[in-house]
């Protein structure tokens, strides 16, 4: 199957073929709002390894989509960005308009969080598969990339996609949608492919079949993936390393399967709790309390007032992420942790 | 077939705003004075005015008048100027190009302008210079647009003398009145323009549109601007009906011929049949350039032309 997405080999296509390694390197980045500025990550660190798949992971406004977005520049208007943000070796703030518009038509897609307002409403969603497939390869004809979009089409499980070529989003269910986002993410044959909640658009079989997709992009065409999300039974058979994020830090980072088995931050320890992995109806988080607003953090661990093992120390001092396991690079920011507890001994 | 029933909707529009306005004329020329009276000269007997009346068939039952009132709207038959005696339809129709002739242009120079300095502006939101134009836009839009009309005046006329104060020949007498309007036009159709695209550039599709690496030329005018374009063209025919509501007072100021200057002079004299007639013209007018609008915008966004169930 992976074949029908490589039609036709045309120059300018090879150079990239080698998919980077991404990591971004404490990462801040701050928005502008009327009511002054609001600081939305505080020192993100990750690595994503070229082909491998990474998840993003944590209750909704941690700071997930903002991660993502800034990994391909495209953060709203006046966002400020510090840190580092690298693909392979190229600073990705430090890229001329020029390399940055290469970068994202050939190398690095992604596909936004909410499927019914990405697409445009007034364009063909072929005419925008079309677009998207000659912005990565200039040298494809009309009909080339027609092609192109219509056997992608078909992979992402698009029925009859010759005739949905001509059909405008708003006549599209959420599923069908996010389909084609992921279509026109692929027909550019990017490197690196960013998801932000791919699948919550979707039925629970609809989401499976999109997950062994992507599985199947990473393991036969060596796709990077970065994929962002609030659940974690999407995670578990497809990542292979797991950062989970709360209120705009990192708290925990490391190989999926020794996360899941052996979480050392009592907020993984809780996400993984409450994931509702065999109660598909019920798809919403339930950890007791609420995230801290963001612009009134606490100056100890964000997680201290809802974690059942604060201590005095938590309140003042803010944790750092430190490793826990040093083959693996399992990281985890909890002091308890650092005073040699592991929570989930401890729990269990 | 969609905008076949679209365009027929439309009509009946067109038929109910034709219908209403007639029927509200006829009934407001009634109730601020008795036609017969001011028909007639001012010391008339009452013999004399009952004459009139009948002559001019105001003894019959209101609703006989009132349908042949209707009959006549929808035949173009007009009646005859109580004050001139004359028909009163070439004398509106007469007076609707020289209207027009401010209107369109203005209106095509003000949206021409709004979206050139407001996609400016848009895109130097931050920048000193973007920050200056919606400045002067906002200033502009809180001037009166008679007190434009006078500063024009003195300065282009009276000051420096190259053109005529009022009237004057030909393209001559357009300049200031158009000037006026495309100032108007463009004071609030900028602002309106930098804020639709401010707005659109930081929507989900713009996002998308970057994101497959377009050149930004490509994103701005066939992603971003698309999605600002609804709302403005609708406004342009909001904002021709404010022009044609400028004219009542430009015209009279300036002394051109148009419908606003015949309509105004027919209210103060009372002259019913071309106050009735200029108002059914004006509204049919409006209705028909806000139709137009629709019907591009319509064009333009699938969402509506498909029905969503
Ligand atoms: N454009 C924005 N303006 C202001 N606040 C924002 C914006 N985008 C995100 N935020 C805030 O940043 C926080 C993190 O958001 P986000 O990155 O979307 O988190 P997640 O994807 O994990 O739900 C949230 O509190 C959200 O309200
Ligand atoms: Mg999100």
């Amino acid at each position: 199957m992976a074949s029908t997405l490589t039609p036709t080999p045309s120059p300018g296509r090879v150079a990239h073929r080698v998919p980077p390694a991404v990591s971004l390197e404490d990462v801040t980045v701050t928005l502008p709002r009327a009511s002054g500025d609001l600081q939305i990550l505080h020192g993100v660190s990750f690595k994503v390894p070229a082909g491998s798949v990474v998840a993003l992971a944590g209750e909704s406004g941690s700071g997930k989509s903002t991660a993502a977005l800034s990994l391909m520049r495209l953060l709203p208007w006046g966002a400020e960005v510090g840190g580092r943000i690298m693909a392979g070796d190229r600073d990705v703030a430090a890229m001329s308009k020029e390399e940055l518009r290469l970068f994202r038509s050939k190398e690095a897609r992604i596909i936004l969080q909410d499927p019914w307002s990405s697409l445009h409403p007034m364009k063909s969603v072929g005419s925008q598969l079309i677009e998207s497939a000659r912005a990565s390869d200039p040298a494809l004809s009309k009909a080339q990339a027609r092609e192109l979009a219509v056997e992608t089409m078909k992979r992402v499980h698009i029925p009859d996609p010759k005739s949905r070529l001509k059909a405008y989003p708003h006549e599209m269910s959420g599923g069908q949608l996010q389909r084609v986002l992921i279509a026109m993410a692929l027909v550019a044959r990017p490197t690196l492919l960013v998801c932000d909640e791919p699948t919550t658009a979707l039925d629970v079989s609809t989401q499976a079949q999109i997950l062994e997709l992507l599985r199947e992009l990473n393991r036969e065409m060596g796709l990077t993936i970065v994929i962002a999300t609030h659940d974690l039974d999407v995670i578990a058979g497809l990542a292979d390393r797991l950062v989970v994020m709360y209120a705009g830090r990192v708290v925990e980072e490391g190989p999926t399967a020794q996360v899941m088995a052996n979480p050392q931050h009592p907020y993984t320890w809780a996400l993984l709790a409450t994931a509702p992995k065999h109660n598909r109806g019920e798809r919403m988080l339930t950890i007791e309390g609420r995230p801290p607003a963001l612009d009134a953090l606490p100056p100890g661990c964000s997680f201290a007032e809802r974690c059942e093992f604060t201590t005095a120390r938590c309140l003042e001092t803010r944790p750092e992420l430190v490793l826990v396991d040093e083959p693996s690079r399992h990281r985890t920011a909890c002091l308890r942790v650092q005073a040699d507890q592991s929570v989930s001994e401890e729990v269990r | 077939m969609n905008i076949l029933r679209f365009l027929f909707w439309k009509a009946v529009l067109l038929l109910i705003v034709l219908v209403g306005v007639t029927t509200l004329m006829f009934f407001l020329t009634r109730a601020t004075g008795d036609p017969a009276v001011l028909m007639s000269p001012p010391e008339a007997s009452d013999a004399v005015i009952e004459a009139t009346r009948q002559r001019l068939g105001l003894d019959r039952p209101l609703l006989v008048q009132f349908w042949e009132t209707l009959v006549n709207t929808f035949t173009l038959d007009w009646g005859s100027s109580y004050a001139l005696g004359s028909e009163v339809r070439p004398l509106v129709m007469d007076r609707l190009v020289p209207s027009l002739s401010l209107v369109v242009p203005a209106l095509v120079l003000a949206a021409a302008l709004a979206g050139v300095i407001g996609t400016y502006a848009a895109l130097h939101q931050a920048d000193v210079r973007g920050r200056f134009l919606m400045g002067a836009a906002f200033v502009l839009d809180g001037i009166p647009y008679f007190l434009i009309a006078l500063v024009l005046v003195l300065v282009l006329a009276i000051q420096m003398g190259v053109l005529p104060a009022t009237g004057g020949d030909g393209g001559v007498a357009l300049v200031i009145p158009i000037a006026v309007l495309t100032i108007q036009g463009f004071a609030t159709l900028s602002r309106l323009t930098r804020g639709q695209l401010i707005d659109s550039l930081s929507q989900g599709p713009v996002t998308m549109a970057k994101s497959k690496g377009l050149p930004a030329r490509t994103v701005l005018f066939q992603h971003a601007v698309p999605l600002a374009l609804p709302p403005l063209i609708a406004y342009l025919g909001i904002l021709f009906s404010f022009m044609i509501g400028s004219l009542l007072i430009l015209e009279s100021m300036l002394n051109y011929p148009g419908l606003g200057q015949l309509l105004v002079r027919a209210v103060n004299q009372r002259d019913f049949p071309i106050v009735q007639a200029a108002v059914i013209v004006i509204a049919v007018l409006i209705t028909l350039v806000n139709i137009v609008m629709d019907t591009i915008v319509r064009v333009l966004d699938p969402r509506l032309r498909t029905k969503v169930s």
